[in-house]
C-alpha cells in the first residue's frame, strides 16, 4: 500500500514537521549568514585592498619626490660649481680688463693676455672655458676645429641651436645655464652637458664653460633601482588574501616589480586563447582605477591553466609611467565565508540530530496517554463495552495532571456512563422487542381474520371474488369480509376503523365478529336475509356502547343475490363503491351516513342496484385515494377511475394487482401510511364461470 | 399544525393552520376539551387554513362533542373542498354545523 501523509502515525507526522521547521529556518539562516558574511568579507578585502593600494601610491610617491630631491640637489651642485668656477676665470679677465683701463696695457695685450689665462685654465676632469664673440664666432676654445668658427648655426643631437639660445639669454640677465646634448664616442644615448655663460659687456664676450652632468641620470637611475628593490622586497611580503599580490609594470610592458616574473617583457606572455594583448587591458584598466579589471590569471603553485579568477585594480603612476597594479584571487575572497559556512553546517546538522532525538522522545511521552487511551478504546469495542481493566487509565489520571489526565478522568467516567447506557438499552431494547414482537402477533392475527383463500369459492361460477389487505407498517384497522348467509345471498363489506395502532386493531377485530354475528342473528330471527342496514344499525348499537375514546368504523356493507344480481346495500361513512361496466365505470352515490360508533340512533337506509352479466362492482379504502408521492400529492379518485376504466372488463384478480401496482408506481419511495384494502365481486349471471 | 384561539361574544374560535392526522390529533383533541372544561360551549373551528383531516380528527370531533351540554355546540366553518368531500363521506354535518364563511357561522351560532 502506498503510504500517504494521511496514514502515518502522530508521533512520524510530529518528527517530520519538527524537522522540516528545524531545516528550514537552518536553511534560511545560513543562507543569510553566508551572504553577510561573503558581502563583509568582500567588504572588508576590497577595502583593505583599498587600503593598500593607496599606501603603496603614497609610498611610490614620496619615493619619487626624494629622487626628484636628490636630483635637483645633485644639479644645484653642479650650477654652483660653475658659477664659481666662471667666476674665477671672469675675475681674470676683468683684472686684465683692468690693466688695460688703467693704461697700463694696451687693450689688444689685454685681451690677448685675458685669452690665454682663459685657454690654459682647466678645472675638475679637465674641463675648460670657451668664449664667443656676439656674433657667436669662437674666440677661446680648446678644440682647434671650433676654435675661429662662426657657431651661429650649430645644432646639437637633439637639434636645438645652443648658442643663439645662449646669446638671447645672456643678453637680457647678464649670465644663463643652457644644455648641450652630446653623443660620446663610445655611447649611444645622448648625454647632457650643463653649460654656463656670462656676459662680458666691456669687450661682449660669451664666456662659459660646461659639465657633463650625465652622473646625476646614472645617480638616479641607481637610485631608482635601489628604490624598486625595496619595492621588491615589501610587495613579496604583502599578500593580498592568501596569494593575491601587487606588481609594477612600465610603459614598456617590462615587469618591475613582481613575485615570479620580474624583468620579463609583459608582452611576451602568451596565454593560451588570449594572446599577448593582457597587458594593454591592464594599461586601459588604469583609467578607471577603482573598477575592479576582471581576468583569469595563475595562482602560485597552480601555473599554466590561467583559470583562477582574478580582480585587478591597476594605478598609473605617471611621473615614472609605471603601472601598480593590486590582484586578489576572487576564490579566496570568499574562503573565509565559505570555512563559516561550513563550521555552521556542522553545528546546525548537530542541533538538527539533537532536536530530533528529543523531540522523539518527548512526542513518545506525549503520546504515550494517547496509546493508553486508544487501546483502552478498543478493549472496550472489543469487549462489547463489557469490563474492561481501567488500572493504567486511573494510573494516567494520577500520573499526568494535565489535559491529558483530565482526559483519561473524563473517559473512565463516560465508560462508565456508556456501560450503564448498554446495559439499560439491553432491557430496553428486550422489552421492545417483547412488544414489538407481540405487536407482531396481534398483527397477524388480525390478517387471519380476514379471507384469504382465493378463488374464495370455486364451486360458485356466479361470482368471482377478490380482495387484498395491504397493510401499513402500523398495525392499522382496515377490514374487509365476505361470506354467504344462504345458499344464494353473499354479504360483503369493506370498513376503515378511525386512527391506527392496537386499539384500532382491536375495535376492527371486534366490529368484524360482530358484523358476521349479528347477521347470523338477524337472520335466525327474521327467518329471511336482513337488509345490509339492520345489521349496520344493531352493529352501530353495540359498537356505540362503551365507545369511551369514539373510535368509529366507517363501512360499507352489501347483500349480493347471486342468482338474480341485485345488491343490497348500505354506507355508514365510507368511500362509495364503483360498478364496473363494459368499457366504462359508474360511481354508486349512496345517502351518508354515519360511521358506525359514533351516534346511538343512526337511521341506516338501504339502497337498491342491479349488477348485470359481466359487471363487477368495485370497493375499497381510503389508503388508495390517500396514497402519497414524494411531493405529498394524494393518489385521487380520479387516477383511481381512469384505471378502473381501463380496468373495467378485467377479473377482480386482475384489478386489484393492477390497481395496486398503480398505487405502488404512484408512491415510489415515499412510505405507506395507512392500510389499502380493495374488493371486487364480477357476476357472472346465474350460470357457472367460464 | 397550529393552533390559534380567539373569543368572539361567546363563541370561541379555534382556528387550525396545518394538518389532523393521527399524528396531531391528540393536540387538537386536548385544545377543544380544554375550552370545554373551561365552560366554552359554543366552539367555531375556522377551518380557512386547514389542510387535511384523517379519520383520527374526525373522531376528536366527536369524542370533544360527548363532553359538551345538550345546550354546546361545535360548528366548522371556511373548511376547503377536499376536506368537505371527507366530512360529506362521515355524513358529519349531521352532528357539527358546517358554514362556508366565518361571519354567516357567527350569525347563526
Amino acid at each position: 500500500m502506498k503510504t500517504t501523509l494521511r496514514s502515518l502515525s502522530f508521533t512520524t507526522k510530529m518528527l517530520l514537521l519538527i524537522l522540516v521547521i528545524l531545516i528550514c529556518t537552518t536553511v534560511a539562516f545560513m543562507l543569510l549568514t553566508q551572504h553577510e558574511v561573503e558581502k563583509i568579507m568582500w567588504d572588508t578585502v576590497t577595502a583593505s585592498v583599498h587600503d593598500m593600494r593607496k599606501l603603496i601610491s603614497l609610498y611610490v610617491d614620496n619615493e619619487y619626490r626624494s629622487l626628484l630631491f636628490h636630483k635637483e640637489y645633485a644639479l644645484n651642485r653642479y650650477k654652483q660649481q660653475l658659477k664659481n668656477v666662471t667666476g674665477i676665470v671672469v675675475s681674470d679677465i676683468e683684472y686684465y680688463h683692468s690693466l688695460y683701463e688703467k693704461d697700463i696695457l694696451s687693450e689688444q695685450d689685454a685681451k690677448a693676455f685675458a685669452l690665454e689665462s682663459v685657454e690654459k685654465f682647466r678645472y675638475g676632469n679637465n674641463d675648460y672655458f670657451y668664449i664667443y664673440d656676439t656674433d657667436l664666432v669662437a674666440i677661446s676654445h680648446p678644440d682647434p676645429n671650433i676654435k675661429g668658427t662662426d657657431m651661429t648655426e650649430y645644432q646639437d643631437v637633439k637639434d636645438n641651436y645652443p648658442l643663439k639660445m645662449i646669446k638671447d639669454d645672456v643678453y637680457k640677465t647678464g649670465n644663463c645655464f643652457e644644455s648641450f646634448w652630446h653623443i660620446r664616442l663610445d655611447e649611444s644615448k645622448p648625454v647632457e652637458k650643463l653649460s654656463y655663460n656670462y656676459y662680458f659687456k666691456p669687450w661682449n664676450w660669451i664666456i662659459g664653460t660646461g659639465v657633463y652632468i650625465d652622473d646625476i641620470d646614472k645617480d638616479i637611475e641607481s637610485k631608482l633601482e635601489e628604490i624598486l628593490s625595496e619595492f621588491r622586497k615589501i610587495f613579496s611580503k604583502i599578500r593580498i588574501g592568501e596569494n593575491g599580490y601587487f606588481f609594477i609594470f612600465d610603459n614598456n610592458h617590462i615587469m618591475l616589480v613582481h613575485p615570479t616574473m620580474e624583468g620579463i617583457d609583459f608582452a611576451d606572455i602568451d596565454i593560451p586563447g588570449r594572446g599577448i594583448e593582457h597587458w594593454k587591458h591592464l594599461v586601459e584598466a588604469s583609467k578607471n582605477p577603482d573598477k575592479a579589471y576582471v581576468y583569469f590569471w595563475d595562482k602560485p603553485g597552480d601555473e599554466g591553466e590561467y583559470n583562477y579568477k582574478k580582480n585587478a585594480y591597476v594605478d598609473f603612476f605617471e611621473p615614472l609611467d609605471w603601472y601598480i597594479v593590486s590582484a586578489l584571487y576572487v576564490d579566496e575572497m570568499k574562503e573565509p565565508s565559505k570555512r563559516i559556512f561550513h563550521s555552521e553546517l556542522l553545528i546546525a546538522l548537530a542541533a538538527l540530530l539533537i532536536a530530533f532525538i528529543v523531540t522523539f522522545f518527548l512526542i513518545k511521552r506525549f503520546t504515550k496517554p494517547v496509546k493508553i487511551l486508544t487501546a483502552h478504546a478498543k478493549q472496550l469495542t472489543e469487549n462489547n463495552f463489557g469490563f474492561t481493566d481501567s488500572t493504567e487509565l486511573t494510573n494516567l489520571t494520577k500520573s499526568s495532571r494535565d489535559e491529558m489526565g483530565n482526559l483519561a478522568q473524563t473517559f473512565i467516567n463516560m465508560e462508565k456512563t456508556l456501560q450503564k447506557y448498554i446495559h439499560d438499552l439491553k432491557l430496553t431494547t428486550a422489552a421492545n422487542e417483547k412488544i414489538r414482537s407481540e405487536l407482531r402477533i396481534a398483527h397477524e392475527i388480525q390478517m387471519s381474520m380476514l379471507p384469504k383463500t382465493f378463488p374464495a369459492f370455486p364451486e360458485r361460477g356466479e361470482i368471482d371474488i377478490y380482495a387484498m389487505l395491504e397493510p401499513a407498517k402500523e398495525v392499522g384497522g382496515d377490514l374487509y369480509d365476505f361470506f354467504f348467509i344462504d345458499n344464494d345471498h353473499l354479504c360483503f363489506m369493506i370498513g376503515d376503523v378511525s386512527d391506527k395502532g392496537v386499539p384500532a386493531a382491536l375495535f376492527m377485530a371486534r366490529s368484524k365478529s360482530l358484523i358476521r354475528s349479528t347477521s347470523m342473528m338477524l337472520k335466525k330471527g327474521l327467518s329471511g336475509i336482513p337488509s345490509p342496514s339492520e345489521i349496520i344499525s344493531e352493529v352501530n348499537a353495540e359498537l356505540y356502547t362503551d365507545n369511551e375514546h369514539c373510535m368509529f368504523l366507517t363501512l360499507l356493507l352489501g347483500i349480493l343475490n347471486v342468482k338474480s344480481g341485485h345488491i343490497s346495500l348500505t354506507n355508514a361513512g365510507h368511500n362509495p363503491p364503483y360498478i364496473l361496466k363494459e368499457d366504462q365505470i359508474e360511481l354508486i352515490e349512496l345517502p351518508h351516513r354515519t360511521p358506525l360508533g359514533l351516534r346511538e340512533n343512526v337511521l341506516y337506509t338501504s339502497e337498491e342496484l342491479i349488477l348485470y352479466d359481466h359487471q363487477s362492482i368495485f370497493l375499497y379504502t381510503d389508503g388508495i385515494t390517500e396514497a402519497t408521492n414524494e411531493k405529498n400529492e394524494f393518489f385521487g379518485e380520479k387516477k383511481l377511475e381512469k384505471t378502473l376504466r381501463i380496468l373495467s372488463n378485467s377479473s377482480p384478480y386482475t384489478v386489484l394487482k393492477m390497481i395496486i401496482k398503480e398505487v405502488h408506481q404512484f408512491a415510489g419511495q415515499t412510505p405507506q401510511s395507512d392500510d389499502i384494502t380493495m374488493l371486487a365481486i364480477q357476476y357472472f349471471g346465474n350460470k357457472t364461470k367460464e | 399544525m397550529h393552533i390559534t384561539t380567539n373569543k368572539e361574544q361567546d363563541i370561541r374560535i379555534i382556528s387550525i393552520d396545518g394538518k389532523i392526522d393521527s399524528f396531531t390529533s391528540k393536540d387538537f383533541q386536548d385544545s377543544l376539551i380544554t375550552h370545554i372544561l373551561d365552560g366554552d360551549d359554543k366552539i367555531l373551528i375556522d377551518c380557512s387554513k386547514l389542510d387535511y383531516i384523517s379519520s383520527s380528527g374526525i373522531r376528536a370531533f366527536y369524542f370533544a362533542l360527548r363532553e359538551l351540554n345538550s345546550n354546546g355546540i361545535i360548528a366548522l366553518c371556511s373548511a376547503n373542498e377536499n376536506i368537505l368531500h371527507v366530512l360529506e363521506l362521515v355524513d358529519f354535518h349531521a352532528d357539527f354545523p358546517i358554514f362556508n364563511t366565518i361571519d354567516e357561522a357567527l350569525n347563526q351560532i
